[in-house]
């Protein structure tokens, strides 16, 4: 097996190198909504709480353009009655239910299973895209 | 273009920690962070079985729209990020319970009903730390 090793890896201009029909993701968290705690991320800097099950997640390197992926999921412990009924992207506490995503962040809402927003200690997302 | 062909890719001064440059070149990230350590799509009728996957080991029935997705190489701790979705209209459920750094479970609900129930189309990613 050959192993090459590199702290750094970039395209020959400098700029960022291809990964053979593989890309990664840009950024990533495991938030709890309830206490504003990030358990871990990528690329996050402090998310804004924009009210009961909203949240502006903000980017710490911003992205190239708004066209990014993101995926989403949220829950609690099994024995909670409230669960989530659907994690609403790009919907923020305004009333908007269509807050385009910018380069620097992005708004979702989680809504319970009695249709209301509602914070929950799981909320997680993954983004892909291109990196500014 | 210049092409590096290797089978391997380990940091130089810490070998869990290689730098790529972003697609606008203003900025740096770990290439490692960015890369799915777990990804799933199964069918989660009767006896749930696994269409592709990474780093799975197995996956638990434990009954309709209730599985346990079982990694082959563990994770750091269980502060990852899971995202998942499925056909129709099934909605996904983190269960905090069992999101362990060895397994996560999920649950699947009618969004109608809101009772669990199985589907044919499951997916799942997961983003994190390896152990």
């Amino acid at each position: 097996m050959s192993t090459l090793k590199a702290d750094t890896i970039q395209n020959t201009s400098g700029g960022a190198a291809t990964l053979t029909k593989q890309a990664a993701l840009k950024a990533h968290i495991q938030l709890d909504q309830e206490t504003g705690t990030i358990a871990d991320s990528l690329n996050q800097s402090a998310i804004t709480d924009d009210s009961d099950g909203s949240t502006r997640f903000n980017y710490t390197n911003n992205m190239a353009d708004a066209n990014y992926s993101v995926t989403a999921s949220a829950g609690n412990v099994d024995t909670n009655t409230t669960w989530i009924r659907n994690v609403i992207l790009f919907s923020d506490n305004s009333g908007s239910y269509k807050n385009a995503p910018t380069t620097s962040n992005f708004y979702m809402q989680c809504l319970d299973n009695a249709g209301n927003l509602d914070d929950f200690p799981y909320v997680c997302h993954q983004v892909a895209g291109d990196l500014a | 273009m210049s092409e590096i062909i290797t089978n391997k890719l380990t940091g130089k001064t810490a070998a869990g920690n290689v730098t790529i440059t972003s697609e606008g070149g203003s900025a740096t990230m770990q290439l490692q962070q960015g890369l799915i350590k777990m990804w799933v799509m199964f069918n989660g009728s009767s006896a749930p079985t696994t269409a592709d996957s990474l780093n799975v080991g197995s996956l638990t029935d434990n009954g309709s729209g209730d599985y346990v997705i079982n990694r082959t190489n563990a994770m750091n701790n269980a502060n990852y990020s899971t995202s998942s979705m499925c056909d129709e209209n099934g909605v996904v459920f983190i269960v905090a319970g069992t999101y362990s750094t060895t397994a996560n479970e999920i649950h699947v609900k009618d969004s109608n009903s809101q009772s669990k129930n199985d589907y044919d189309r499951i997916g799942v990613h997961v983003a994190g730390d390896l152990a």
